[in-house]
């Protein structure tokens, strides 16, 4: 179908539609909130890159800090990993969530207070998860290692979270849907369907056998297919237009995107376990699903990269539209090598290797991590009426993220390729197919991710500071106010 | 057309100013005025290319599982294809039916006392089929007699003393369902020994005849030396 | 697209079609498996004893699974005959031999391939091929036996006799399948493996036993005992390595559940879904406490035996599975197996 000549969008003249609140208003309800999530966020972040960077320098040198059975590999790796998806990224998520839905909608967020009580207790619970990992009563599932007791809260947290942005959803006054409401929406629905499932199926009512495996697999899959990708597709949808003044592309290219996205994504996640013992034909559902998410894939690409043609400069300045297509670059990359890796006559030599990692590395830090910079970058100050204090440290930020991640995923990749092909040789011992000198590489770039979260964070406290002080000296004076010796108070400068 | 680039002041509700008169990197927005501000998407239909496109992924999809799906089969794993070449796979040793028979017999009669492992349970008495002296002889007399007839009192199986209970004989079973028994015994878990014959049996039975005493092992061990 | 309530059906829509497809079908599939006697009268799998449980729960703990995988590949399997006995008639034997792939033609040749029993006498046949072969050698007077041989580095590598299937979990929850391979596969680890000591020292500093292993030390799962304490039974004398002076070793509680465990460790049953050829001795059933010095006789199994020579020869360089295919390499040379560790 040939294109008409772009018509402005019916919303913006419609004053039927066009109800939108001021967005400082909308910014202003959602201060606690957000600044709440992304704060514990970013300390879950930097807990989980230290465990990261330990189990890294293990892979070197064994021996490190081997003593003591709170740190022994095999359980700091599944206390980093969950740490970050349900430390930092759930809560990045989250955060962005209520943000996108207000802004879009138009609606200010009203659910304040039950949301920082569901914040704490997913703390909470992402705390007691962690520590019993390391205390060694880990579930055995990849991803799902922290133990039911701890799920409880990170499930009821999210209800609560969940029920909260989907109220503010259906207060919206603002009709006509952007993308990014449909992605946010996806995510809402499937995250606690897939954690509710995931958990009752392995850790409730356990499955038999192999069976386990494979829900495991579906979890792992849909984990990052459609809970932490579609939020980050909704900021990449978001920000684009707004980052470069450009209007998005095709709406029609995003909804097809996001529907064929939708169903396909929740049939991946089973490509390694092709040649594992569970029947064939999941894992050729899987591969088959991979293939045509390139689809959607090249209908994302397409629709990102006709809207910022106009504007093609804009990513030179703006260091937050470099991490979000630095997260869009990541994203494509994962996809096609999902799809290429699937293949039954490459997975069974790949998917035990430590190319596997470098996938996960892609996705988790480059996409969905450099996207949650990029909208948290713009996001904190606008709630906290704070400006960023150092302006550099967010170019730092960013340069460590693309090159750290660039070296972890090349490290591991071509490790990972080493590995397989040594492997697939049974006349090279073991130990000798394990190694690879790339290895070290890996360290190297989770090094630099770990200087570059650091400098988020040094901004982040003084972003909190800078609302904080204020806030707790108007607080005393008004307590100090009603005590004997208040003009003494008053007259200090504040 | 190109937009103009982002260091717009934007006047706003108070607060904002600062913000988006800071550098670049945070206030990259260039849409005038805070309300319409809100990315908008440009009303373009789906090329129906797409639809197209899709179609012929999803052929292709389905050819894929088609050829690599093994058929839905839950038996079928990587790197089989089919559960017909897992048939064609589990060609057994051709295994004579006497065997088969006298497997059963031993599930349904004999498991009881000397148990599946043919280890016998000591604390009943029963002596162990599976590396037994008495079973792995060349001659088969003495076990048939045993088990046409039965037995009673102690009796010594490689090197250890059994037989504080009693054995039942099975005299109503046919010749070949012990003949069955005893080849399947052994032959079965680490034991190999020739076949029992139906012949012998016969033989066996036709020398007892009459008797309905069970044996006793210094009687088996006198009559067939 | 701006209707909520459309989008929400839809949403709902794509969690049914992906839980019925990839959930609820398996399970109607595989979810409802149950232990199924095979061969030989024993149930397959056969539940834990005791301690080997308690062991899985510290493997568990650990996280061994992040290193350890607990899944046999295979890439493909054939057929090759053997001859275990030649009969009566080695002319006629012989003479089918030499109309077939292998043989040369020449009779003198062919009879010398008879020389050294169980000779093989086609390869790479598939099942068809193989049946018509023995049934020719039959005729001829040989006892002729098809075996089916599983191709693929894994079982190369001694890790398993024959790819892992989910009957071969059905005991175990969680089941560990392990995602990434830093350490040899454990599968089969109680059919290579079987002796404690081995097992303890391994899991103490794995470098004694294998040079430049990536494997952490475990010392928290032991108690070092300094010189002159009194040594309870079941202490080990660590040998000396270079660097490391000899110590006495006493596995806790814990180590000796991990132990007991990885012993018990095997998934070998032939089964529909995973064939191989039935081993000549099967193996004895399995025993409650962990056995310290005894070999398995699985790994007497003889058509284990040709590829293990021809994989033994391969690895004379270096020791490719750690210490198990070691230890299991000296089991099929028929020598009863020492208590000196492999060096």
């Amino acid at each position: 179908m040939s294109e008409s000549p772009s018509t402005p969008p019916k919303g913006a003249n419609d004053p039927a539609c066009d109800l939108r609140l001021p967005a400082a208003e909308i910014d202003a309800s959602l201060r606690w909130p957000v600044l709440f999530l992304f704060a514990s966020a970013t300390a879950w972040l930097l807990v989980s890159s230290i465990l990261w960077l330990v189990t890294s320098i293990k892979l070197g040198a064994p021996g490190f800090l081997a003593d003591c059975p709170w740190l022994t590999f095999g359980r700091v790796r599944p206390a980093a990993a969950n740490a970050f998806l349900y430390g930092f990224a759930s809560q990045a998520a989250l955060g962005i969530m209520l943000w996108m839905l207000c802004r879009l909608g138009g609606n200010r967020f009203v659910f304040r207070v039950p949301v920082l009580i569901a914040t704490k207790f997913w703390n909470l619970g992402v705390t007691i998860g962690v520590v019993a990992i390391l205390a060694g009563a880990s579930t055995g599932f990849e991803w799902l290692e922290m133990p039911r007791y701890a799920a409880v809260f990170l499930f009821v947290a999210y209800l609560v979270i969940g029920l909260c942005a989907l109220a503010t959803f259906q207060m919206r006054r603002h009709c006509e849907l952007y993308p990014s409401q449909w992605f946010l929406l996806a995510a809402l629905f499937w995250f606690p369907w897939l954690y509710s499932a995931a958990n009752y199926l392995l850790l409730l009512d356990p499955v038999r056998g192999t069976l386990q495996a494979a829900v495991n697999a579906w979890f792992t899959g849909n984990l990052t297919g459609l809970w932490l990708g579609p939020v980050a597709l909704a900021g990449i949808y978001y920000f684009m237009p707004r980052l470069t003044g450009q209007p998005l592309y095709s709406l029609g290219l995003a909804s097809f995107a996001f529907w064929t996205t939708l169903f396909l994504s929740g049939f991946a996640g089973f490509t390694g376990l092709l040649g594992g013992p569970v029947p064939r034909w999941m894992p050729a559902v899987s591969t088959a699903a991979n293939v045509c998410l390139l689809l959607p894939l090249a209908c994302n690409a397409w629709n990102w990269h006709a809207t910022n043609r106009p504007n093609c400069d804009a990513w030179k300045t703006s260091v937050l539209l470099r991490f979000i297509w630095f997260g869009a670059v990541c994203y494509l990359v994962a996809g096609v090598a999902n799809a290429l890796l699937g293949f039954p006559n490459v997975a069974p030599k790949t998917n035990l290797t430590v190319l596997n990692i470098a996938l996960k590395v892609l996705t988790l830090h480059g996409f969905v991590g450099a996207v949650s910079f990029g909208c948290a970058y713009y996001v904190l100050p606008r709630v906290a009426k704070v400006d960023w204090a150092q302006e550099k440290l967010i170019n730092v930020h960013f340069l460590c993220t693309a090159i750290g991640v660039a070296l972890m995923v090349v490290g591991f990749g071509l490790a990972g390729i080493s590995q397989a092909s040594k492997f697939a040789n049974p006349s090279v011992p073991f130990v000798e197919a394990v190694k690879s000198p790339f290895l070290a590489l890996t360290t190297i770039g989770m090094l630099l991710l770990l200087l570059g979260q650091c400098a988020f964070a040094v901004n982040l406290v003084k972003l909190l500071r800078g609302v904080c002080v204020p806030v707790c000296r108007s607080f005393c004076s008004t307590v100090c106010g009603w005590m004997p010796g208040a003009v003494k108070a008053e007259a200090k400068p504040s | 057309m190109k937009q103009p680039n982002d260091n717009k002041q934007q006047p706003g509700p108070g607060g904002t100013e600062r913000i988006e008169r800071s550098t670049s990197s945070a206030a990259a927005s260039a849409a005038p005025g805070e309300n319409g501000s809100e990315p908008v998407a440009r009303r373009l239909a789906t090329p129906a290319l797409l639809f197209a496109v899709l179609a012929a992924f999803l052929f292709w999809s389905d050819t894929h599982i088609l050829s690599q799906g093994g058929e839905f089969d839950s038996r079928v794993y990587y790197p089989f294809a089919s559960s017909n070449e897992l048939a064609s796979l589990s060609i057994r040793e051709p295994r004579n039916p006497l065997l088969d028979k006298g497997q059963a017999v031993f599930s349904m009669v004999c498991q009881a006392c000397h148990q599946v492992d043919g280890l016998g349970g000591v604390p009943q008495g029963c002596p162990p089929l599976a590396g037994s002296d008495w079973v792995l002889r060349d001659k088969p007399e003495r076990i048939i007699a045993i088990v046409l007839k039965g037995l009673t009192g102690p009796v010594t199986v490689s090197g250890k003393e059994y037989g504080t209970g009693a054995m039942v004989g099975l005299e109503s079973f046919s010749d070949d369902e012990i003949a069955g028994v005893l080849s399947f015994v052994r032959n079965n878990w680490s034991n190999k020994a020739p076949l029992v014959e139906v012949s012998d049996v016969k033989q066996i039975r036709d020398k007892l005849k009459g008797r309905t005493a069970p044996m006793t092992a210094p009687e088996l061990m006198q009559m067939f030396p | 697209m701006n209707n909520g309530a459309a989008l929400f059906l839809g949403i709902l829509l794509s969690l049914a079609v992906s839980f019925w497809t990839l959930l609820f079908a398996p399970q109607l599939q595989i979810g409802r498996q149950d232990v199924r006697p095979i061969e030989g009268g024993e149930v397959y799998p056969s539940p834990r004893p005791g301690l080997a449980q308690r062991g899985a729960e510290v493997y568990r703990s650990l996280g061994c699974a992040e290193c350890h995988t607990r899944q046999v590949r295979q890439t493909g399997a054939i057929f090759e005959v053997h001859i275990a006995e030649v009969g009566t008639n080695l002319n006629a034997v012989a003479a089918v031999f030499g109309e077939s792939a292998m043989g040369t033609g020449d009779e003198g040749l062919d009879s010398r391939h008879f020389r050294k029993l169980p000779a093989t006498v086609g390869t790479n046949l598939t099942g068809n091929a193989a049946q018509n072969l023995v049934a020719q050698f039959t005729a001829a007077g040989a006892k002729a036996v098809p075996m089916l041989i599983p191709l693929g580095p894994d079982v190369q590598r001694g890790w398993g006799p024959r790819l892992s299937v989910a009957q071969d979990y059905l005991h175990d929850y969680p089941v560990l399948l392990g995602n990434l391979r830093l350490g040899p596969d454990l599968a089969n680890f109680g059919a290579r493996q079987t002796n404690a000591t081995a097992i303890h020292t391994q899991l103490y500093d794995s470098r004694r036993m294998t040079k430049g292993s990536l494997m952490p030390p475990y010392p928290f799962l032991y108690e070092t005992l300094t010189n002159g304490a009194a040594s309870p039974a079941n202490a080990i004398v660590l040998p000396l390595d270079g660097a490391n002076a000899a110590q006495v070793i006493v596995p806790s509680e814990d180590a000796q559940a991990l132990a007991a465990y990885l012993i018990s460790l095997k998934a070998d049953a032939p089964l529909f879904e995973a064939p191989r050829s039935r081993p000549a001795a099967p193996a004895p059933p399995p025993t409650n406490a962990p056995t310290a010095t005894n070999v398995t006789a699985a790994a007497s199994s003889p058509e284990f035996d040709g590829r293990a020579r021809r994989s033994a020869r391969a690895e004379s360089a270096g020791d490719s599975t750690g210490f198990g295919l070691a230890a299991s390499r000296r089991a099929r040379s028929d020598a009863p197996y020492q208590d000196s560790l492999p060096q």
